[in-house]
Parts: C-alpha cells; structure tokens; sequence
C-alpha cells in the first residue's frame, strides 16, 4: 500500500471533520450547517489517530495527572490490539510538526456534498481554514457505522481522540505533541518515528508488569 | 653284664642322647640340668650296718608298772638276735622303734605318742663296716644329742642336733652319704599344682623294716612307684637315680603344658569372640571408608565439573554471540508480520473507505464548485467515464482476491514469525540453561573445594582400621600360637629311652637272679608249693602255685611277711655276690608270729632266717616275738632279749 489511498485518508478526515465539528453560528450555507474550525486541529487529531502510541502515551499522561483508570485502560487496550503496529498511518514531520496536504482529501469530500473548506482571514494577516460540514455527512457518516463494520474502529477512535484533546485548539496540541522528544527531534521531511516500545515499557511500569 | 652296665659312662650316655633327641650335646646337658637330672656314676661300694649296742633310760608313767627305765642291751653284733617276752604288749615292738628312731632321727609310729614323755635319754651304737657310730640322744624330748664316729676309746662328733628335725636331716645326710644313697624325687600333681616330693632316709630305711603285715615288697609306700626305686637303688642297678630325676622332670614338664594348655584354653574363647567382634568393627569401618570420598576422586570431580562450567560458558558466549543475529530476524519477522497484517488492516480500510465513496456520486467540482447537472451525469454515465475528470472507468478489481493474497501474506508472515520465536525461545532457552549449568557447576565446585579443604576424615577412619587389624592379627598370632610342648620334653623323652636301655639289661639280669633266690629263701620260709617266683621290674612279684600266676597282694599275711623276708635277703645276697647294691645287712622284724602265720610256718621262717645268717656273713636280724619253742630252738639265749611271763622288757 505505498500508494497514498486518497480515499481512506478522506474517510478518516471526514470522521475528524463530521465529529470534531459544532453547529455553525450565523448564516447556513446551503446545507453545511456545521462547522469544525481550524487545519492545524485536523493534522492534530489526525496525527493522534495515525499514531495510536502517541495517543496512549498521552491517555497514560491524562491517568497520570487524573487518576482516572479508564485512560489506562484505554491505553492498555491499544496495545492489546497491537495498534501501534496495525493501525499506524505514519505522518511526515514538516515545519511545523506533522503534516499532510489536505486539498486532495478535501476535493474527495468537497466534490461529494459532505465538507466546504473556508477561509477565514485573521488579524494575522493568516489564513484560517474551517471546514463546514453538511448534514449530508452527519447522516453518511451515521449510517455507515452501522453499515460498514470496519468503520465502527474511526468512529470511537476518533471519539477518543477528541476527548483527549478535551476541546483544546490546533496550536494546544500541536504543542502538547511537540512535547514528545521523538515527534519533536524528527527530522524535517522524515516520517515521524513510533514511540511504541517506551510506551509499551511506561505503561507496563505503571500496570506492574516487568518489560 | 655288670662289667658292661659299668663301661656305659655318663658321656657316652649324653651323647646318645643328643643322637636320639636330634639336639647338640651342650643343649642335652643344659636341658639335664635344668631339670635337676644327672648322670651320676653312682655305684659306691655297698657297706653294711651292724648295730651293736643299744641302752636308753626314762622313767615309765602309767599304772601298771611305771618306774625308772634303764635298757642297756651290748655286745650285738651280725646274725640272728631275738627280742621275746611271754606275751604281747611287752615292749618288744618298741625296742626295734626305738632302734629305728635312732638311725633315722624321726620317732615316727614306732614309739607311741603316749610314750613320748617316758624317754630321758637313747644311745645307739653301730658300726658301718668296720667303723663305729653312737648316735646319742642327750634329752629325748626336745630331741637334742650327738651323732659321734667312734674310734676304740675315742669318739669324734660328726654332728650335733637341737630338734627332732634336725636329728632326722643329721642322719639322713649320713646314711645317704655313707651309703651312696641318692635322694629320690617323685612328681605328683594335686589340683592342679605341680608338687615335687623328696624322698630321703626316712624313706630308704623302710627297706630295713619287716613290718607284721606288709602290703608292699619294698619300704612301706606303695605310691607312684616308689617302691620299684627303693628296689632298683639297693639293687645298685646303675643311672635309676638319673632315670627318677628324668621321670620327675617330664612329669613337672606335663604338667606345666597341661596348665597352659588349660589358660590357653580358658582365654581361646575370650580371643576368639574379641576377633569377630573386631572383624565386624573392621568391615563396619571399611564400608564406613568405602562411602567417604577419596580425594582423587573429588579433584577429578572438580576437574569434570570446571570442565562443565567451561563448556557451558562456551555454549552460553557463542548462543549470545547468535543473539543479536536472531533477535535482529525475530525483530524482521515482527515487522513483517506487522507490516502484512498493517497492510491486510489497511486493504480492509481502504475497501471500507471505496465503498462509502462509491455510494456518493460527485456533486460538483473540487475544483471549481461547478455542480454537475443531469445531462452530464448520463453522458458520462453513459460513456463509462469519470463525471468529474472524464478518465475512462476501469472495471473494479476483484477485491477478493486481493484480500486472500493479503491474508496469505499475513499468514506467511505468522510462520515466520513463529519460526523466529521458536529460534528466539530456544536460543533464549540454551543461553538460561548454560547459564543454569555454569551456575549448578560453579555450586558443584564451591562444594568440592570446601570439602577438599576440609578434613575427610578418611585418615581417621584409614588409622583406626590399621588398629583394629593389628589388634586382630596379635590376636590371631596368640590364638595360633597355642602352646607349644616344652622342647626340653623331647630331651627327657631321649634321656629316658637311652637311661633305660642303658640299665634294663643289667636290671633284667639282676631280677633274674634275685627272682631265683627269692624263690629259694620263700621255700625255705616254708612258702609250700611255690613253682616259680618272678620279680617284675616293677616290684610285683608274680607266683606260680600250680595254677595261673598269684600276686604278692593277694596272698595271706603271713605268706607276704615271708615272701618279703625273701626278696630283701634275696636282693641282699645278689648285692653280695655282685658287689653291687646298698642293702646295709640289717633287717628289723617286727612280731611275725602276731598275724596268722601258723606255728609251723614260723618255726619255718626263723630257721631259715638262723641259716640264712650263716649264708650271709654280715646280715644282721633283729626279730621281736612272743616268745616260743622255735626262738628257743633257733637262737641261742645269748642272743636274745627275753621277758618271761608278765615281765616287760623294760
């Protein structure tokens, strides 16, 4: 599969965007009535799916600080599902931390009614993209969940992914994830490098276990 | 034959000796003394006693006729004399007691005991040969007085005695001196101690005596054939002396093994049970010893077991040395295992992902927003192209088949993933175990040298072994070692044969003619119908009376008196004739008319005792009787001490 599936990518995004996304204030456009603000979130939470390690070394970060078992818990159940090797979808680290072109992604979802990609000036003097999303895709996504079995996996994980984000901006966790030496110290133009074993090893630490 | 039992001197006998024993001469002669035996050639020239004169003096106590006493009887001289009186119990036994009391020193049964206060005062005179002797008992109750050598007028003292003891060695050192007489010792054993009995005068002047009922031919003791020595020595048969001394030596000598035997035998069983208490201590220890490591064996056990942790180290560095190898190819068969079922998960996603977007047809343009009408929508329909870029559909790929190679894939890659975890286990598994035994072989050695260093104990047990054996050997050596007869045995056995050879012939010879004369005298004792008489070498005297042979035992009193008288006269004669015995010629004969010797018998014997005397010039015999028509007849008044009637003698 070295060949970039568009197709998946745009799937995945679709999940970030449609569930990531809060009903847009003001006018609707033409059936996108919601609306999910800001790229460097997508490439964020797109990275903490991609990177399923990244992900539980923040859930055992969140216990750490919380005290709460079911980040643990989650943690754990990812490398139960050795998704650190199955569902990798490893990310290139550009200047600002990972990144992925989105534009064919987006024509993917855009030419098929689900998700209008806007752009906000800011004072500055940037851009901001926001992504409205249409009921279309609310409902598509819906019911392919229920359809498609392989689905079900983008719909929770991508739940998770949100809820560890807890509603912080793009830039919030594009920090939060500069943290992590191996994403940082990732050379420019290289795939960001999997921090599996130390997870697996940091978890094993906290659950008791030797290795 | 005389002449040849007197050319055997005492060398040629020792050597003979030395021949038979197989033992050098000096030995023979070492092994003879020790033993108290020599050859002592003993023939002295035979000398006769006469007593001549007899006085004592006393006072009788008593009812019946006590008074002073006041004996004296002188001028006796060889042949018959007769003490009588007219009826027994007159003090005829007593006067030959006290004759015999003089020349022995002891006053034995011959003087009552209740007599033994009435005596003051004893003197004998005798002569040996020619010479005359006084034996003077100054107080007769401490038993004090003077053996004096009488010369004419003149008397010498030879010796003097303060007690009954020492008159009795005082004349028996002179008798058996005088008479060349040789001690006899016999041997007897009582329990089990070895006793040696000397016999002196006391006992060779028994031959003197003819007591009224005699048991023994010779002397009065009938034991452990004394009475053939007493024969042999007044028959002057040569080397008897050596042959008594060598007969109590082997006796003292048998006894002796008889009782180490018997201590031998009484520690055997003691000996033999420590023995096998020792062989079983011994095996116990021995077993003890097999179980205790030896440590040759202990430092080979090292050497195997460095050799163990050497090799295991060895097994341990090259499987590490592999390690990385293996674990770099588990760790490619992880990512390939990964990467397939990554790629199976992707193919899965991607198919999800096809179907979602297949199901949505365009709308509008990416690009330009354009929305596509309907027109366009079936022309492109129409025309199997893409609605948005017009790129001709292609048929959609079998997605089946993609899916069965990607799970093949995967599958592929499980195998080999196994494969390498199986490497990686075993490798895993040989680097623990050689681990495992490099640590069981480091323990094993850690063991070896603390038991090398410390002490095994094995000496311990090794010297205690050594103990017990040696016990066991010296046991064994004492319990073979059984107690050998004394090698002088063998000697004495030699000395005997060749004594006896040495003197048998002569003795035989001697016993031949002594047998005949024996004959003779008995016949003319009045012994009727007596064919033969033959003296045994052992003093017996077998009779021939018309029937099978009698024994001197079994006949009648009066019959032994005679055959007594007959043999001491017969040996006399013979020692007469042949120069040969020690008899002294004088002959005590106490009252033969006191036992059941018929009148005529009597009258036999005294006549032939008054012809006898004139056969044998120096025979002296003194006879006590009741006085009789025969004493009468036979010996003249002069030559007789006589109590008529109720008289006492004294």
């Amino acid at each position: 599969m070295s060949q970039i599936d568009y197709r998946r990518n745009a799937l995945r995004i679709l999940f970030i965007l449609v569930k990531g996304s809060r009903p847009a204030p003001g006018e609707a456009v033409d059936g996108f009535d919601y609306v999910f603000r800001g790229e460097t979130k997508v490439q964020a939470l797109d990275f903490w799916v991609r990177y399923p390690d990244y992900l539980a070394d923040e859930l055992i970060s969140l216990y750490e600080r919380t005290g709460l078992v079911e980040h643990l818990t989650a943690a754990e159940q990812i490398f139960a599902n050795e998704e650190p090797d199955l569902r990798r979808v490893p990310m290139l680290r550009l200047y600002f931390g990972a990144y992925e072109p989105l534009d064919t992604v987006l024509g993917y979802l855009k030419s098929r009614g689900l998700i209008l990609p806007r752009s906000r000036p800011m004072e500055t003097g940037k851009d901001e993209h926001d992504f409205l999303v249409s009921e279309k895709a609310r409902e598509l996504i819906r019911q392919m969940v229920s359809k498609v079995q392989e689905l079900a996996w983008y719909d929770q994980r991508v739940d998770l992914v949100l809820k560890v984000a807890d509603g912080r901006g793009g830039y919030a966790l594009k920090k939060r994830q500069h943290e992590q030496k191996e994403y940082h110290d990732a050379a420019h133009g290289d795939l960001i490098p999997t921090t599996a074993e130390r997870v697996r090893r940091r978890l094993a630490d906290l659950l008791g276990r030797g290795g | 034959m005389a002449d040849e039992a007197r050319r055997i001197d005492a060398g040629t006998l020792l050597a003979e000796i030395a021949t038979k024993s197989g033992r050098p001469a000096e030995d023979v002669r070492a092994a003879l003394t020790r033993h108290g035996v020599f050859f002592r050639p003993s023939l002295a020239v035979p000398k006769r006693l006469c007593i001549r004169s007899l006085r004592f003096t006393g006072i009788k106590q008593g009812e019946k006729a006590a008074g002073p006493i006041d004996f004296t009887w002188n001028d006796l001289g060889p042949g018959l004399w007769a003490i009588t009186s007219g009826r027994n119990l007159r003090g005829k036994s007593t006067v030959l007691g006290i004759i015999r009391w003089c020349l022995n020193g002891r006053r034995g049964d011959a003087v009552p005991g209740e007599m033994k206060e009435w005596f003051h005062t004893v003197e004998l005179g005798f002569t040996l040969d020619d010479q005359g002797y006084e034996v003077e008992i100054a107080d007769a109750i401490a038993g004090t007085g003077t053996l004096w050598r009488v010369d004419g007028s003149t008397k010498r003292s030879l010796a003097s005695f303060a007690s009954e003891d020492e008159f009795e060695s005082t004349m028996s050192d002179f008798f058996m001196g005088q008479l060349g007489l040789q001690l006899i010792v016999s041997h007897a054993v009582q329990g089990d101690r070895s006793i040696d009995q000397p016999h002196d005068w006391v006992w060779l002047s028994g031959a003197l005596v003819i007591e009224p009922n005699p048991t023994v031919l010779f002397g009065a003791v009938a034991t452990g054939g004394l009475a053939t020595r007493m024969m042999q020595m007044y028959l002057g048969v040569p080397w008897t002396s050596a042959n008594n001394d060598i007969v109590a030596a082997q006796g003292r000598l048998q006894n002796e093994a008889r009782q180490t035997t018997a201590a031998f035998d009484r520690t055997r069983e003691r000996r033999q049970a420590r023995i096998k208490e020792l062989d079983a201590e011994i095996t116990d220890l021995q077993s003890r010893l097999k179980a205790l490591p030896l440590e040759d064996d202990q430092r080979a056990e090292l050497r195997r077991e460095s050799a163990k942790f050497a090799e295991a180290e060895k097994r341990r560095r090259s499987a590490l040395m592999l390690l990385a190898s293996i674990e770099a190819d588990l760790e490619s068969a992880k990512d390939a295992h990964a990467r397939a079922r990554r790629d199976l998960q992707d193919f899965k996603d991607s198919r999800a992902a096809n179907y979602v977007f297949r199901s949505l047809e365009p709308v509008c343009c990416p690009r330009c927003d354009e929305v596509f009408d309907e027109v366009r929508r079936a022309e492109t329909r129409n025309d199997h192209i893409c609605l948005v870029c017009g790129t001709p559909e292609e048929p959609e790929a079998d997605p089946g088949t993609l899916e069965e190679s990607l799970k093949e894939a995967v599958a592929d890659a499980e195998l080999e993933l196994a494969r390498q975890r199986q490497r990686h286990e075993a490798l895993t598994k040989t680097i623990a175990d050689a681990g495992d035994a490099m640590d069981d072989a480091e323990a094993a050695c850690r063991v070896i040298q603390a038991r090398l260093a410390a002490p095994s104990g094995r000496r311990d047990v090794e010297i205690d072994i050594l103990r017990k054996q040696a016990q066991r050997e010296e046991l064994a050596k004492e319990d073979a070692a059984a107690p050998s007869p004394n090698g002088d045995l063998g000697v004495l056995k030699a000395a005997e044969e060749v004594t006896k050879e040495a003197y048998r012939p002569l003795q035989d010879d001697l016993l031949s003619e002594v047998s005949g004369l024996i004959q003779d005298y008995a016949v003319r004792f009045g012994v009727e119908s007596l064919e033969s008489v033959k003296l045994l070498g052992n003093t017996n005297l077998r009779l021939h009376k018309g029937g099978p042979p009698v024994y001197f035992g079994k006949q009648t009193a009066g019959e032994r008196v005679r055959l007594k008288v007959a043999a001491t006269l017969a040996i006399m004669k013979v020692a007469q004739t042949r120069g040969l015995g020690r008899h002294p010629g004088l002959l005590l004969i106490d009252s033969p008319g006191a036992n059941e010797m018929v009148p005529q018998d009597f009258d036999r014997l005294i006549s032939g005792l008054a012809e006898l005397s004139g056969e044998i010039p120096h025979l002296q015999v003194l006879v006590a009787a009741v006085n009789s028509e025969t004493i009468q007849n036979h010996v003249p008044p002069e030559r007789r001490r006589s109590a008529a009637g109720d008289e006492y003698l004294w």
